[in-house]
Formats: structure tokens, C-alpha cells, sequence
């Protein structure tokens, strides 16, 4: 199973661990980038359909959560997203203890996930029953380990000063996430952010590429979504949300939309579908 | 082809670097590092400073992300040129073989390059660079990312340049993970993606400036970098209230 390669010392992601191996020379360097991504890919493609009738980037992110729980021994795991209001809400859980404990952290104002939204990084706590964790989350902390949660890894799932929500990872038994599974978790939210941006060519099968292309001139999409901000008068989730559309409409790649903005042979206006959804019917 | 110096200092010959300059340029760097610095800021004067000190034409640091994808940080130039230089080194170039090796990538000669970097090489020869350099950011057994230096002449760095050079990218490196003593992997990758999502935001913010101002994307870098030294306030805080605060932004043209 593929679910055992973070823990092959080899493994691509330990290269940021203490294994003494500078800058992943056994493994091939910009090969990582595939590496990760397809791993967590495959795992996803490896889910179960979810129960109920949910749309097609919850359904996905909910197979997104269950992976993760599986592959990296976690009791769950949970994502929330910004809404409209400016607050966090849950999305989806994998399980019915992890939506409690997501749903905890938003109605007591505290915890990892909020703590990861608003510093914009990743909050990581191995040990739940530390009085350090017990002092920054005095309500939290208890309550989660009252639900047998222990550690709590929250990601933020952002774009620069896109913010769209947080990757929450529970585990039932304390301690660190090893190098490797700390990269196997970071790509499952670069993974999310790209599922929440419409971007995640998985969903339909058709969406132009972009995102993870290691060639694409990343600098210039993401000017491009500043660009597109002010031409339109919108924030920068939605400025993204409507490049990819064009970029959808058009059936060009995103990186060539970003380039012809940039360089202003493209101005977006407002009659341009404003989500995948719209690009897509 | 010689850096010019934004701040108006007079740029000194440099065909040898005299030791006050040098220890001029630590303290500066080591000034920076106070309390809540600006680490794109630093990073920028870091790149600029290496430039100047042992006369190169630019240089550039760029940091590897999770994925082990190496991402441009900062320049002592944000010409489209350069940064074109910075992006395609994630399939081969000196920073790549730097990062990947954990060892300092010399060239004597871009034009005689073309069999190591077939894509690289001509890129940078067509940008008017003729010679390149690259060190890596280590912290202990860790390799983070790298320092290139892009030259208009070829030849080597002299020995004694390569210690100073080693020496900026060793502060940088300190000043990127913000401890000395970061003992667990986890919290050298929470600052490697704090930095690394820090320099997206200032792309961002560049896009609304350039867009905002009618003005070029490379000189919406300065603007910012400007208002952000006149007001006293760190780059990162200025670019994040221009991309998401839409209605109270900072006016950067009178303010």
C-alpha cells in the first residue's frame, strides 16, 4: 500500500527530517513534487463514495478526510471553511466525534483550527493534555481529549491572503507527526485548497491544469489575482475563483490567462461566470 | 553591470571589498534582525547586499516548499527576466542542483553550459548573464533552499567573496527560521510555510498595486517597499492590508 511509504525513512518527505540527507539527493529532487501529490491522489481515488447526497467538492473532501484518517492512523479529521459572514463553519467530517469536535472548536471560539485561520500557519499540537495546550484552549483542550482526541494538527488552507479555511487532523495517541507524515498532511491540504479553488482536475475530469504544474509561472497567477481584484472589486478567494472560471469558459490554461492579465491583453469583467459551478453549466 | 543602490548610497568599486564594508553590511543585516523584522524585507536587502559586495549583476534566494519545490523569495532585482531565471530552476539550474546536492554550484561560463542546464543555460544567457552561482541554505543536515548569484561576466567567485557569500546565506537562512536552535522538523516546516505563503501575499499585493496605480508589476514592488519604509510599518503588513482590506487600504501613491 502506498500508505506505508511516509514511514520508509526513503520516503521523499523526510528530507526536512534529521535523516542527514540534504535536500532529498536520494530521491531525485524536483521529482517530490508528482511524488506527494499522486500518492495523496491515489489514496483519495481509493475512498469509498460518501453516504448522503453531497455536492461534488464536499463528496470529494469528505474521501480527502477519510484518506488521511486511514493512511496516517488518525481518528479523524475535519475541514472548515470561511463563510460568508466572515466566521468558520464546518464543511465536512470523516466521522461523527470529529464533527463534534470541529463543531466544539466553533462554538467556544478556540482551538487549533481557529488558532492556524487567524496566524495564517500551521498549528501543531502533539499532546493535548500539555498544560501549554491546556492554557492557550482551557475549554477546548478538555473537551477534545473528552472525545479521545489527543493531538490535533490543524493546516490553514490558503493562498497568500486567500484564506478559505483549515484542515483539521485529529489523533487519538500524542505525539509529533514525523517529517514524513507532516508532508503527506501538507499536501492533503495543498490538495483541499486546490478542491475549494475549483482547481482540482479530479472533480470533473476536465478543469485546465495549472495548479501543480511544477513549470507554471506561480508568481504571475498570483499577481494576476491581485489584478483581477481590483478589476472586478472583489476579494482575492473570489478574484481566484473567477480567473479559474475564465480559464474554464475559455478552455485555456490558467497560467495563460495569469500571463495575458499581467501583461494586459486580458481584463476581466464582471459578466464572466463567477465560480466553477457557473463555468460548468 | 553593477547594482545600483535604491538608497542612494554611493555604490563603492569593488574590485576588492574592503573589511569596513563587509562589517558596514553585517550590521546592517544584523540591525534588521530585531524583534518582529520583516523577513521578505530582509531577504531582499540580503540579495542586494550579495550583489554588491562581491559585484555581481543580481542574485536571488529561493526556498523549497514541502513538496521540495523550490519558490523565489526574494531578488535583488524584481526584473521579469530575473524571476523567469528563479521559476524554471525547479527542473534544472544551479539552485536545483544546490538544493539537491546539499554542495555550492560555481560556473565559469554560462555559454559553455548548455550540456549541464539545456534549458537554463540559454535562458540565462539570452537574460545577459554570463556566468552563475549557487549556495545552499543549510541548517545543519537540513538543506531549505538556495542563493544564486547571476554575473555579467564569466569567471569564478574569488575564494574570499565565497565566505561572504556563505555568510549571508547562513544569516538568511537564521533569519528565515527566526530560532537558532529549531531542534524539531515540524517547527522548521511552520516557518519554511509562514515565509513561504508571505511571499505569495506580496505577489498578490503587487497585482492590486500594478492594477490599483496603472503602473508596471515590477515597479508595484517598489511602491509598496517605499510606503512601507516611510510609514515605518513591516512589507508583509503593508501588502496583507492591500489585498484584504478593499475599502480601507493604504493609499500608497500620497500616503
Amino acid at each position: 500500500m502506498p500508505c506505508s511509504s511516509p514511514r520508509d525513512p526513503a520516503w521523499p518527505g523526510n528530507w526536512s527530517g534529521t535523516s542527514g540527507s540534504p535536500g532529498g539527493d536520494a530521491f531525485g529532487g524536483g521529482n517530490l513534487v508528482g511524488d506527494s501529490l499522486a500518492l495523496v491522489r491515489a489514496l483519495i481515488a481509493d475512498q469509498p463514495a460518501a453516504e448522503g447526497s453531497l455536492g461534488v467538492t464536499e463528496a470529494y473532501l469528505h474521501r480527502l478526510s477519510t484518506a488521511a484518517v486511514q493512511c496516517m492512523q488518525l481518528s479523524g479529521a475535519a475541514i472548515s471553511v470561511l463563510t460568508g459572514s466572515g466566521s468558520l463553519d464546518l464543511l465536512i467530517a470523516s466521522d461523527d466525534d470529529s464533527k463534534e469536535i470541529a463543531e466544539l472548536q466553533v462554538m467556544l471560539g478556540e482551538g487549533p483550527s481557529r488558532d492556524a485561520y487567524e496566524s495564517r500557519r500551521p498549528v501543531l499540537e502533539p499532546d493535548l493534555s500539555d498544560s501549554t495546550a491546556g492554557r492557550r484552549w482551557p475549554a477546548f483542550a478538555p473537551a477534545a481529549r473528552a472525545l479521545s482526541v489527543e493531538a490535533d494538527f490543524a493546516l490553514p488552507l490558503q493562498v497568500g491572503a486567500a484564506r478559505l479555511g483549515v484542515l483539521d487532523l485529529y489523533r487519538a495517541a500524542p505525539g509529533s507527526l514525523s517529517p514524513g507524515l507532516l508532508v503527506l498532511a501538507l499536501t492533503f491540504a495543498d490538495d483541499a485548497v486546490a478542491t475549494l479553488l475549483g482547481a482540482n482536475e479530479h472533480l470533473d475530469g476536465s478543469v485546465p491544469d495549472g495548479f501543480e504544474r511544477a513549470s507554471a509561472d506561480l508568481s504571475t497567477q498570483y499577481q494576476a489575482q491581485g489584478m483581477v481584484m481590483v478589476q472586478l472589486g472583489v476579494g482575492v478567494e473570489d478574484a481566484t475563483a473567477r480567473l479559474r472560471a475564465h480559464a474554464y469558459a475559455v478552455d485555456r490554461r490558467l497560467a495563460d490567462v495569469a500571463d495575458d492579465v499581467v501583461a494586459r491583453r486580458l481584463r476581466l469583467d464582471r459578466d464572466e461566470p463567477q465560480s466553477m459551478d457557473e463555468a460548468l453549466r | 553591470m553593477r547594482p545600483y543602490d535604491e538608497d542612494g548610497k554611493e555604490v563603492p568599486d569593488m574590485t576588492t571589498i574592503s573589511s569596513e564594508r563587509i562589517a558596514e553590511v553585517f550590521v546592517e543585516v544584523a540591525d534588521t534582525l530585531v524583534d518582529d523584522f520583516d523577513l521578505i524585507d530582509l531577504l531582499h536587502l540580503g540579495t542586494r547586499r550579495a550583489a554588491e559586495l562581491v559585484d555581481v549583476a543580481a542574485a536571488g534566494l529561493l526556498l523549497a516548499d514541502h513538496r521540495g519545490q523550490l519558490q523565489f523569495m526574494a531578488a535583488s532585482a524584481e526584473e521579469a527576466r530575473l524571476l523567469e531565471l528563479f521559476q524554471v530552476q525547479n527542473h534544472e539550474g544551479p539552485c536545483q542542483d544546490a538544493f539537491r546536492t546539499g554542495q555550492a554550484v560555481g560556473n565559469a561560463d554560462l555559454t559553455e553550459a548548455h550540456a549541464r542546464w539545456p534549458v537554463f543555460a540559454p535562458r540565462a544567457v539570452s537574460a545577459g548573464y554570463r556566468s552563475v552561482h549557487a549556495i545552499p541554505l543549510r541548517l545543519r543536515t537540513n538543506v531549505i533552499g538556495a542563493l544564486n548569484l547571476f554575473g555579467a561576466e564569466a569567471g569564478d567567485l574569488r575564494p574570499e567573496d565565497s565566505r561572504i557569500i556563505q555568510a549571508l546565506a547562513d544569516v538568511s537562512t537564521i533569519a528565515i527560521l527566526q530560532e537558532r536552535t529549531i531542534t524539531r522538523g515540524e517547527v522548521l516546516t511552520e516557518q519554511l510555510q509562514s515565509a513561504l505563503n508571505s511571499r505569495i501575499v506580496i505577489e498578490q499585493a503587487k497585482g492590486v498595486v500594478a492594477q490599483r496605480y496603472e503602473i508596471d508589476i515590477h515597479d508595484a514592488f517598489e511602491m509598496l517597499r517605499s510606503y512601507a519604509r516611510r510609514h515605518n510599518q513591516r512589507l508583509l503588513a503593508v501588502a496583507t492590508a492591500v489585498v484584504t482590506d478593499t475599502v480601507d487600504y493604504p493609499d500608497l501613491a500620497t500616503g
